[in-house]
């Protein structure tokens, strides 16, 4: 100790040691609860004191933090009698309504960031996550995230592959068969119903970008050294009529004309499920004009569901 | 009732955690820290506070004085932080500068300044780098209609009971609700109201919103829970992952399931059920299911 304290220019004389070992031990009981022979043996091993501390001196240490605003308990007999800090001052106080507030900002932005933004948020929640003891917002603050199922090495691949727009392999475990080797142009990694999913161009989906719920690719994707997949898609353009003028668009949807009582848009897409989708939701408000087939996919689907209905006996 | 503390203690560990805590509240004036050793002879004290520096010195805790003030450059009992995190707390800053005011601005505000207090050196390092290459923007966010969104969310901070006039599919709708919160999505900005009339949660886009004006002295009334049960089936039911606010009431032998949502406002509901086209149906409440044979019926009329 002395040694030390000699080749960093302070003096035994010049420092409290009864202060350096209480620091120490609210150190050590901030890492786990820890049991006496845990911080006898924690003192003795430390380089510069070299020496145990006795029961009393440890019940004096404890009362003193106690006095600072900690409570510190002492477990069960069988569970090694081990000091448990409870409640400790110093360390970051984050309140309920903190965390709630952090979740809900969160949830607003996770289609507007970055995948790598995602991720480092996530981590950073994680992080949070262990200075809270409340369960609920420990949940809260796990479900918060569209990467809650997702294997976070996997995703930093996918990231870099969609920055490099690389041809990969994918073991995808697809909810209608078993798992299956896909090959993918990534092209970029989007957020919708708070998951995440890797889209890009595969030869096994002909005239649409797929996409991969990143949480079902189960195996480190591969990298290929030659890309084979041809990049090209013709987007789909989809003329619709929409029945109210408030009603909020998405980026890929175009105002071509406007009347008094109704709006002309075109919606350019890449996936023609999701655009159903899309269209679908908007309901009774929107009419597609063009092209014809798409028209009368929807038509067909809006009979098929009326039939469902008919069916459960309405 | 004042905690009753055990009898022996330890000076020198109250003097130094109480040197510690002036520190890391960053309260650490000279007068204060002085104040510690009040009980040391006073010709000594300086001496003795030179001692407690030194100790956490030893310990790792590196201390500055700046005018009349003692910073602590690094926090061993704090987090410890990374460039991901100081990533993330920089997007929570963009974020609140564009947030209007509110609980919600209110909230984030007093995190971010607690937790940039406890920046050690290295933090600090990193946060000043990610300031200088800084590329986010929210600033499209909320900004129309900052005005609306500040009355809408004082109306949810006091639980108001409001009347509330709004355009739904191009029509002007009146009603009676409680404001129950705000919520923020991509670009967006809702308020979730209670329905009296109804007894139905639903999310009011705050740009549709024409008047909204609290009714005094009245209280909010009980609310009931609402629920929604519907059935999937096929490629939709072995996929689809249950929601925080669902559970599966049941699963057939071919893989179809029944599912409850709770508490799902009426308008989203619908919206999202749609969406799986026939591979969803919707069982009760009547009035939710006839609304969606209803939105049906007039989708299929657009192309008869």
């Amino acid at each position: 100790m002395k040694e030390f304290l000699k080749t960093n220019k302070v003096t035994y004389n010049l420092m409290s040691f009864t202060g350096f070992k209480s620091m120490m031990l609210l150190s050590y009981l901030m890492e786990a609860p820890r049991s006496y022979e845990e911080i006898r043996q924690y003192f003795k091993d430390n380089e510069y004191i070299h020496e145990t501390i006795s029961i009393d001196t440890l019940r004096v240490y404890i009362n003193s933090l106690e006095r600072l605003g900690c409570t510190i308990i002492r477990g069960r007999k069988a569970e090694g009698s081990k000091y448990k800090l409870l409640v400790n001052p110093f360390a970051l106080h984050i309140t309920n309504d903190q965390i709630k507030s952090l979740v809900k900002i969160f949830k607003s932005i996770t289609k507007t960031i970055d995948a790598e933004d995602l991720l480092a948020i996530t981590r950073f929640f994680e992080k949070i996550s262990r200075l809270i003891t409340n369960e609920d917002l420990k949940s809260a603050l796990a479900n918060a995230s569209p990467l809650k199922k997702v294997n976070q090495e996997i995703l930093e691949i996918l990231i870099n592959a969609c920055r490099r727009n690389d041809e990969i392999t994918i073991d995808y475990h697809s909810p209608s068969s078993s798992v299956k080797k896909i090959d993918v142009l990534a092209e970029k990694l989007l957020v919708s119903g708070n998951k995440i999913y890797l889209c890009g161009i595969s030869p096994q989906y002909k005239n649409t970008t797929a996409r991969f719920l990143v949480s079902r690719i189960i195996e480190k994707p591969v990298i290929k050294l030659q890309k084979t997949i041809d990049a090209k898609l013709e987007p789909l353009i989809i003329g619709c009529e929409i029945y109210d003028k408030n009603y909020p668009l998405l980026e890929n949807e175009k105002i071509i004309s406007e009347d008094n009582d109704k709006l002309t848009i075109e919606i350019t897409s890449d996936n023609k499920f999701l655009t159903t989708q899309r269209i679908l939701s908007m309901g009774n408000i929107c009419k597609v004009i063009y092209p014809q087939s798409f028209k009368d996919d929807i038509y067909s689907i809006l009979k098929k569901m009326k039939e469902e209905y008919l069916a459960e006996k309405i | 009732m004042q905690k009753k503390f055990k009898e022996k203690y330890n000076e020198s560990c109250i003097k130094i955690f109480k040197l510690y805590k002036l520190l890391y509240e960053d309260k650490a004036v000279y007068k204060d820290v002085i104040d510690i050793f009040t009980e040391d002879d006073e010709d000594k004290q300086h001496v003795i506070l030179n001692k407690y520096l030194n100790t956490l010195k030893v310990f790792g805790i590196k201390v500055n004085k700046i005018n009349n003030k003692f910073v602590m450059q690094n926090n061993p009992f704090g987090l410890k932080l990374d460039m991901n995190d100081i990533r993330s707390i920089d997007i929570f800053e963009q974020f609140v500068k564009i947030l209007p005011n509110g609980k919600t601005r209110k909230n984030l505000e007093a995190f971010l300044k607690m937790i940039l207090s406890k920046f050690d050196e290295n933090a600090n390092k990193m946060y000043a780098s990610i300031k200088s290459t800084n590329t986010a923007d929210f600033s499209f966010y909320y900004s129309d209609f900052r005005e609306q969104i500040e009355k809408c969310e004082t109306f949810c901070q006091e639980s108001s009971i409001v009347d509330l006039k709004y355009l739904y599919k191009g029509k002007t709708l009146k009603c009676r609700c409680h404001a129950k919160q705000m919520i923020y999505d991509n670009k967006h900005a809702y308020i979730q109201v209670y329905k009296l009339d109804n007894q139905q949660l639903e999310n009011i886009l705050v740009s549709n919103i024409i008047e909204i004006e609290s009714i005094p002295n009245q209280k909010s009334q009980m609310e009931l829970p609402s629920s929604v049960t519907y059935k999937i089936k096929g490629r939709l039911a072995s996929a689809y992952n249950i929601k925080e606010n669902e559970y599966v009431q049941e699963v057939f032998s071919d893989g179809s399931k029944i599912i409850v949502a709770k508490n799902e406002p009426t308008d989203e509901i619908l919206k999202r059920l749609i969406r799986y086209s026939n591979e969803c149906v919707i069982l009760a409440p009547k009035n939710i299911k006839n609304s969606m044979i209803n939105t049906i019926n007039d989708m299929l009329k657009n192309y008869e």
